[in-house]
C-alpha cells in the first residue's frame, strides 16, 4: 500500500515536471514568433535613458511614443526609466543608451575628465531647482545658510546647491552640513534638515499638497540667485553623432512633435502615458498634471517660445559652464563649441 | 635571516603579492588606453588619500563610528540572546524564526523603514549594522550551545554540576572557536551594511561621501574613499583576529 503511493507520488511529480516543460518551450516558442514579427519592420533601434522614473517630467518622450510619433519616423524607440543610483551620464558612456536626457550642469564633470558628449536639444530652458526652508527655521536672506543643514540629491544633482554656497562666501565643506537627501520632503518637514532641494515641477509641490501653505516656505529660485544651471537636455556621444546624423533628425523630430502635443494637452499627456496610479489616487494624478503644467512652463520658457521647443541658447549654456567652472573644483578646461551642435535641431524643425 | 623569513613569510608573500599586483595595475594602464570612469592609476589614488587625508579621514571616521558600535551591539546581543535562550527550546524557535523574518528583508529595504521611524542620522546606521550582524551571531551561538556531547553533559550532571557550571565550564569555551570566527567575519558585514545603508540617506560618511564625489566624477577620490574603506576593514579584521588568538588560544587555524 505504501508503496503505491510513493509509486503515484512519484508519477504526479514526473507529469508536473513535463507540464511545466512544456509550457516553458510554448512560451519560448510563442515570444520567438512575436519578436520575428515585429523585427520585420526593420526600424531602426534606439534607446533613451530618462534622468528618472518615468513621470509627466518626461511627458512629451513618453507620449510621442505612446502616439506613434517614433514609428513614423521609423524609429523603434525603447524608453529606460531612471531611478536611484542611475545617472544617466553613466549610461551614455558605457553606451546602454543612445541617447540620454540628463542636466546640462552635470555631464560637466565627465566632460571634463575627457568624456566626448555633445548636448543635441536644451528641453528644460530655466533651472526648474529651488532651495526650500521653513519659515520658522528663521532663514531669511542667503547668507543665513551658514552652518545650516542642506539637502542635496548626490549623485550627479549637486552642482546648484553647491554654486549657491559658495557664492555666498561659505566652503562646502566646513561652513555648511551637506546631507544626502531622500526623493521627498519629509526630511525638511520633520526638521531633520534646514534647507531642502525641491524641482519646482515635483518636490515643491509635496508639502502644499501635504497640507502647507506656500507662505510657510522661504523659497531661494537658482535662477533668480545666480547660481542657476540649465537642466533637462539630449546628450549623445560624439561618435554616435558623427555616424547617425540622420536618425537623431528623425527622433528630434519626433520628439518635439510629442512635446508640443504634451504641453498643448498637459492633462490628456498625464492619461496617455499610462502611468500604473493605484486604484482612484486622484493625489497622485494631480500631482502628475502640476508637474505637466509647470514642466511645460520651463520648455516654453525664454527661447523655447521664440526660438521653439529644444533650441538650445549658447549664452545660457555659457553661463551655466562659467558658474560651474568658477564654484565646483571637479568642472575644469570646457571647450564651449564642443558641448553643443544646433545642427540636428536645426535639421528637424526645417 | 633565514628564521626571521620563516617566521613572517606569510606576511612577506602577502605582502609582496599585493605590491606586484599594484604594480602590474600601474603599468598596465601606461599602455593600453582605458577611460578613467573606468580605472584610475594607483599613483593617482595613492597621490588624493594623501592630498586630501583630513577630509577622506574625517568621513572614514564618521562611518566607523557607525560601525564599531552597531557591530559590537549586535555580537554582544546575538551571544547573550542565545546563552539566554538555548534551554529553553519553544522560545529560541520563536525567536529565531522573527530573526530570520527580519534577516530576509532586503537591506535597502530595512534603511527605508527604519528611516521611516527614526530618521537617517547615526543611530540608525548603528541599529541596522546591529540588526544585520545579530542574526548569524546568534545563529552561530545557539546551534553551538545546544550541540553538546551528551557525554559530556551526563558526567558533568552525574558530578552533581549545576547548569550554570556546564554552561560556563563546557558550553562557552566549546563554542568560542566557533563564535569568535563568526564574530570576526560580521565585522566584514558590518562595514558593507554601514557604506551601503548610508547610499540612502544620512548627514556624513564615507559612503555619503563617494556617492557625492561620483556624481562629480571627481574619481581620484571616489577611489580613495574606497582605498580608506579597504585599509580600515583589513585592520578591523585582523585588530579582532588578533583578540581572538588571545581568548582563544586553543582555537585551530
Amino acid at each position: 500500500m505504501e508503496e503505491n503511493t510513493q509509486k503515484s507520488s512519484q508519477g504526479l511529480i514526473v507529469g508536473v515536471v513535463i507540464v511545466i516543460l512544456i509550457a516553458i518551450g510554448a512560451y519560448y516558442l510563442f515570444t520567438q514568433v512575436l519578436n520575428k514579427d515585429e523585427s520585420k519592420k526593420q526600424m531602426d533601434s534606439l534607446t533613451l535613458q530618462l534622468k528618472w522614473v518615468e513621470q509627466a517630467q518626461f511627458m512629451g518622450f513618453l507620449v510621442a511614443k505612446e502616439l506613434g510619433y517614433y514609428e513614423d519616423e521609423n524609429i523603434d524607440l525603447e524608453i529606460l526609466p531612471g531611478g536611484v543610483g542611475i545617472n544617466p551620464v553613466d549610461v551614455l558612456i558605457a553606451g546602454d543608451a543612445q541617447v540620454a536626457v540628463a542636466w546640462t550642469g552635470n555631464v560637466l564633470p565627465a566632460i571634463s575628465q575627457g568624456e566626448d558628449l555633445v548636448n543635441i536639444g536644451q528641453g528644460v530652458q530655466r533651472s526648474a531647482l529651488r532651495l526650500m526652508a521653513l519659515k520658522s527655521s528663521g532663514i531669511e536672506k542667503p547668507e543665513d545658510i551658514a552652518g545650516k543643514k542642506i539637502g542635496t540629491w548626490l549623485g550627479g544633482n549637486e552642482l546648484e546647491p553647491y554654486a549657491f554656497i559658495e557664492m555666498q562666501g561659505l566652503d562646502k565643506d566646513r561652513d555648511v552640513v551637506l546631507v544626502n537627501q531622500n526623493f521627498d520632503m519629509n526630511q525638511l518637514l520633520n526638521k531633520e534638515i534646514d534647507l531642502a532641494s525641491a524641482t519646482i515641477y515635483n518636490e515643491y509641490w509635496l508639502p502644499i499638497e501635504a497640507g502647507y501653505s506656500e507662505d510657510d516656505f522661504v523659497v531661494f529660485d537658482m535662477e533668480e540667485e545666480g547660481a542657476g544651471m540649465l537642466q533637462d537636455a539630449l546628450f549623445v556621444q560624439r561618435d554616435f553623432l558623427d555616424n547617425n546624423e540622420d536618425l537623431l533628425v528623425r527622433f528630434m523630430r519626433a520628439t518635439i512633435k510629442g512635446w508640443e502635443y504634451a504641453i498643448a494637452n498637459p492633462q490628456e499627456a498625464v492619461d496617455l502615458m499610462g502611468l500604473d496610479f493605484t486604484q482612484n489616487d486622484v493625489t497622485a494624478r494631480d500631482h502628475q498634471i502640476t508637474m505637466a503644467k509647470e514642466t511645460a512652463k520651463l520648455y516654453q520658457a525664454d527661447d523655447g517660445t521664440t526660438e521653439g521647443l529644444f533650441f538650445i541658447n549658447t549664452d545660457k549654456l555659457a553661463q551655466t559652464v562659467d558658474i560651474a567652472t568658477e564654484y565646483i573644483s571637479e568642472v575644469k578646461d570646457i571647450d564651449m563649441s564642443k558641448i553643443y551642435t544646433l545642427s540636428i535641431w536645426e535639421k528637424a524643425v526645417q | 635571516m633565514k628564521r626571521v623569513f620563516k617566521t613572517y613569510k606569510y606576511v612577506l608573500l602577502s605582502v609582496s603579492s599585493l605590491i606586484l599586483f599594484i604594480i602590474l595595475w600601474e603599468i598596465f594602464l601606461n599602455i593600453f588606453h582605458v577611460s578613467r570612469i573606468v580605472l584610475i592609476k594607483p599613483s593617482e589614488i595613492l597621490a588624493t588619500c594623501i592630498r586630501d587625508f583630513d577630509i577622506l579621514s574625517k568621513e572614514m571616521l564618521y562611518t566607523v563610528s557607525e560601525i564599531i558600535p552597531g557591530w559590537f551591539i549586535g555580537s554582544l546581543m546575538g551571544i547573550l540572546c542565545a546563552v539566554i535562550m538555548y534551554r529553553n527550546e519553544k522560545l529560541s524557535k520563536g525567536f529565531v524564526t522573527t530573526s530570520v523574518l527580519i534577516n530576509a528583508i532586503p537591506l535597502i529595504a530595512l534603511t527605508a523603514i527604519i528611516g521611516g521611524i527614526m530618521g537617517t542620522n547615526r543611530d540608525q546606521k548603528i541599529l541596522l549594522v546591529s540588526l544585520i550582524v545579530f542574526f548569524p551571531v546568534f545563529i552561530t551561538t545557539l546551534s553551538q550551545l545546544t550541540s553538546i556531547d551528551q557525554g559530556h553533559k551526563d558526567l558533568l550532571l552525574s558530578y552533581s554540576a549545576k547548569p550554570k557550571d556546564i554552561l560556563f565550564k563546557v558550553l562557552l569555551p566549546k563554542s568560542l572557536p566557533a563564535l569568535t570566527n563568526i564574530v570576526k567575519v560580521s565585522c566584514i558585514t558590518a562595514i558593507f551594511t554601514a557604506v551601503t545603508s548610508e547610499f540612502f540617506g544620512g548627514y556624513g560618511g564615507i559612503g555619503i561621501f563617494i556617492l557625492s564625489k561620483k556624481g562629480l566624477y571627481n574619481l581620484e577620490l571616489v577611489w580613495a574613499g574606497i582605498f580608506f574603506i579597504a585599509v580600515f576593514g583589513t585592520i578591523f579584521y585582523f585588530t579582532v583576529e588578533f583578540l581572538q588568538k588571545k581568548l582563544v588560544p586553543w582555537q585551530e587555524s
